[in-house]
């Protein structure tokens, strides 16, 4: 796993109270869906849920981003062995209502052919079947990064319907142990002017001259975590960890030069003690929160609020995060993906673009 | 740096216009919160962590309710989680359906948290008040409301935020599990709550955000064998509805029916429907069979692995999460990751969550009241409301039973209660408290005197219990009176005499019944 280092850990007793102005709904179907964490890395695999809720069909554009380190077999570092930041992407049409699944590892084929569910005892072999709703690549071995998925027309240019819902499970391939999240959403409006430039919230600008066309990130995510190192009730011996996966809301997949976002964490204990610390994610960054502000012998308490926001000068993010609790280095292990609360809607916009429709 | 593969593929598709906004939330802070699940089964190992956080810069209290939903032997009456905790041939299929309550405050800012099975006796800041009690008996399933409230009552403050982290650990076969979820919210509407304990969830006079017009599951259909490995898939719904009364002296569970659309990638789709009371725990593909192989959650009859499900709900809104089960086959063991759903959309409808003891005029009319074969109502609103005026008289009535008239000297407290509208709409409440200076018990039945008229505007009230029947005369006057706007009145009008020992008296004029109305004066004739 990679470890991004945090810039400062401070000890304050400060806090700042900024009204949060309205956001997009992330619960509801949307028009942009981002699944921040996709493994499939020989150690877990992920299987994705994508769905069309309306009764027409309609169409996606799908963007992979492999983060994995160039080289799989040392260890990750930002100059001897950087991120491979490649782009998949691939276009996907689902009829009325459609859900389709598949396996981040394997993909799935535009077969007619594929069979139907077959019966193995009391359960079913179903993998492929159902109408493709087009060729999904398989990612490359030891993918670790994330999937954007923008609903378009036929011909390939983003609209704003509202009409899709994803999640993504993810399964540790030797102990079977799954976590799942929801797929965060944006939600488009009457604004979109179908090209290739997407504004996610914000005023109207250079880039954005009609001004947002979907809704905004949000001006700070909010994660309720359990402190690093403490045990499981009941539990003997267990310790709890955390990590977050960080992606920037601002994506150039035309040019495709990786946006960099820089955030401030302020965390704050049951005796409302705060503490802070700052960090910046380049594409993607899956972090553990190891770093003393959430270690247990300093907070105190059994959990901790922490707020997550971008810098003034900062694009905006979104994130997930996955519990990990374990019995020792060789006992059981168990994960539990969570999706973060949103405050806000960033003030500032945010750009995807897309590489121009052909 | 970057390396782009790109495949396409497209086909013919139709544009659509967005969806509506969403109600419930489970990425945002709000001022109700619904644990729908909090479980506690020592047998099995599970224990649910809760966690409750104050997102406010500024102390925040609040007022919790721990609904307790268990099941009970149908004979036995003992506590059970499945028919193979009974004696042999007895469901298990009854709700115990207690609450507990508990307040406590927390500071700026503050995360709690606490194990279901412990509760927490302390909290850890002088600035904190209350304690968190633990489930009240085992197993425990049941489900945790929290609102945000001030003086005790609720509070339009949307700073809370929850989540619940079910833990299962077994160290015998060396197994841990667990999964989280986030606490669903209703976010309260800035300055629509009246105070009183009925919040109201959407709808034409909604204080919080309504519950979701659907909800919307992705899944693996149940028995399907995931590609990774080879488990099998199973998945559980957990389900409350919005409404009921959360009162632990007489607690009242609501209920709603669950209608499923289910659709396969074949983009067949699917229907049944399922009751909820109090709640609902179950299987994906035990909900509409007994035989799970034929469920429409089954891939055997979805012939395809991904689904997806549209839930909508008669009667009342829901609340609900969902865990994704992975079953190894070889031995056996489980693996769990709870997911919260999305919402589509928010119900036309009003929800009404009673946290607390009920209002002596709740938002809807009580059901079964006194009536009489002869009434009269008159209203008249001066433009100097000094002149303003009102009286109902209700004569040869139902009987009336002293138990009926409770002790309204020492602590019966009653309330005049107005509704119009075919859906009856609360126009008006005139608070007629217990006291011992305004009731006296004249030899004839009861009697209210207030000649200053300063609570509400009601003046006297008279009720004559004669044998089998029964006489009623309320009047009001002066500035107190509640300025009802006469003109929007719609039939049929409805007023209610209600005390909080159970009792109502109550009349009803249909459009043909009123003799006048215009926006001075409001004058009806008629009875029951």
């Amino acid at each position: 796993m990679q470890r991004l280092p945090l810039a400062t850990a401070t000890v304050l007793a400060i806090v700042v109270a900024v009204p949060p102005i309205a956001r997009g709904d992330i619960d509801a179907p949307s028009s942009i869906v981002v699944y921040p964490k996709i493994i499939a890395d020989g150690s877990r695999d992920t299987m994705i849920h994508l769905s069309n809720t309306s009764t027409s069909v309609t169409s996606v554009s799908c963007y992979y981003v492999n983060a994995a380190p160039l080289n799989p077999d040392l260890p990750p570092n930002p100059i001897t062995n950087p991120p491979l930041w490649q782009i998949i992407d691939f276009e996907l049409t689902l009829t009325a209502r459609q859900p389709t699944i598949w396996l981040a590892s394997l993909g799935r084929t535009d077969d007619a052919t594929d069979p139907p569910c077959s019966r193995i005892g009391g359960d079913f072999e179903c993998y492929g079947a159902g109408f493709d709703p087009g060729i999904i690549p398989p990612v490359p071995a030891g993918f670790v990064g994330e999937l954007v998925c923008v609903e378009t027309d036929p011909s390939g240019n983003p609209i704003a319907g509202n009409h899709f819902t994803g999640a993504a499970t993810i399964k540790d391939i030797s102990t079977g142990d799954v976590s799942r999240y929801r797929a965060i959403g944006s939600q488009g409006n009457e604004l979109n002017d179908g090209d290739d430039v997407l504004c996610l919230g914000g005023a109207p600008s250079g880039q954005c001259p009609g001004g947002a066309e979907y809704s905004g990130c949000p001006q700070a995510w909010l994660l309720d975590v359990r402190a690093e190192g403490s045990e499981i009730d009941g539990v003997p011996g267990s310790a709890l960890s955390t990590e977050i996966t960080v992606v920037p809301c601002a994506r150039d997949y035309e040019s495709q030069a990786p946006e960099t976002v820089t955030f401030q964490y302020a965390v704050h204990n049951e005796f409302e003690q705060q503490f802070s610390a700052s960090q910046s994610v380049t594409c993607w960054g899956n972090q553990s929160l190891s770093e003393d502000i959430w270690d247990y012998s300093v907070l105190g308490t059994a959990t901790a609020r922490t707020s997550i926001r971008p810098t003034s000068n900062s694009g905006g993010f979104v994130i997930v995060a996955e519990e990990h609790g374990a019995i020792g280095t060789s006992g059981p292990s168990a994960a539990a993906a969570l999706n973060a609360h949103a405050e806000g809607e960033r003030p500032g916009g945010d750009v995807i673009r897309l590489e121009p429709t052909l | 740096m970057c390396t782009r593969l790109t495949l396409l593929l497209t086909a013919g598709a139709v544009l659509h216009a967005a969806a509506a906004a969403a109600a419930t939330t489970t990425d945002e802070a709000a001022a109700l919160l619904t644990y729908p699940l909090i479980a506690v089964e020592p047998a099995n190992g599970v224990d649910t962590f809760v966690q409750l956080v104050n997102d406010d810069i500024a102390p925040v209290d609040v007022k919790c309710f721990l609904e307790d939903q268990t099941l009970q032997c149908l004979g036995a009456g003992s506590r059970c989680l499945d028919d193979s905790d009974c004696p042999s041939g007895d469901p298990c299929a009854v709700p115990v359906a207690e609450v507990v309550e508990f307040d406590l405050t927390l500071t700026a800012r503050q995360p709690i948290s606490w194990q279901a099975l412990d509760g927490r006796a302390t909290l850890p800041l002088p600035g904190n008040s209350g304690s968190i009690p633990a489930v009240p008996a085992l197993p425990f399933r049941g489900v945790l409301r929290c609102m945000a409230v001030e003086a005790g009552v609720p509070a339009d403050r949307n700073v809370l935020r929850g989540a619940a982290t079910f833990e299962r650990y077994d160290g015998s076969q060396s197994l841990l599990d667990r999964s989280r979820h986030n606490a669903v919210g209703n976010r309260a509407i800035p300055g629509a709550s009246n105070g009183d304990t009925e919040l109201v969830l959407g709808g034409p006079t909604a204080e919080y955000e309504g519950c979701g017009n659907a909800v919307l599951s992705d899944f693996l259909f149940d028995h399907t064998r995931e590609p990774v490995r080879g488990d099998e898939i199973f998945n559980t719904l957990v389900a409350v509805p919005c409404v009921g009364t959360l009162w632990d002296s007489v607690p009242l569970p609501g209920s709603t029916i669950i209608q499923f659309l289910v659709y396969n990638e074949f983009e067949q789709s699917f229907s049944t429907s399922r009751p909820v009371h109090g709640q609902l725990v179950q299987q994906f593909s035990t909900m509409d069979t007994n035989n799970p192989q034929r469920s429409i959650f089954s891939a055997g009859v979805s012939g395809t692995p991904g689904g997806r499900f549209r839930a909508t709900s008669f009667n009342a809104g829901v609340i609900a999460f969902a865990i994704e089960q992975h079953r190894d086959v070889v031995t056996d063991t489980r693996a769990s990751a709870a997911f919260d759903l999305a919402t589509q959309g928010e119900r036309a409808e009003a929800d009404v969550l009673t946290a607390g003891e009920p209002p002596i005029c709740p938002s809807a009319p009580r059901a079964t009241c006194k009536t009489a074969p002869r009434a009269s109502l008159s209203w008249i609103d001066k433009a100097d409301d000094e002149g303003d005026r009102f009286m109902w008289r209700f004569t040869g009535g139902e009987a009336t039973s002293a138990s009926d008239l409770g002790q309204p000297q020492t602590a019966t407290d009653y309330a005049i209660c107005v509704y119009h509208g075919d859906t009856p709409t609360r126009l008006a409440t005139l608070q007629v408290p217990a006291g011992s200076s305004t009731w006296s018990t004249p030899k004839d039945g009861l009697r209210y005197s207030d000649n200053t008229a300063v609570r509400d505007g009601v003046r006297t009230i008279q009720i004559k219990p004669r044998g089998n029947r029964t006489r009623l005369i309320a009047r009001g006057r002066g500035p107190s009176l509640p300025d009802i706007d006469l003109s929007a009145l719609t039939a049929p009008v409805l007023i209610q005499l209600n005390n909080d020992a159970g009792a109502c008296w109550q009349s009803t004029f249909t459009g043909s019944e009123i003799v006048a109305s215009d926006a001075r004066e409001f004058h009806a004739k008629g009875g029951d």
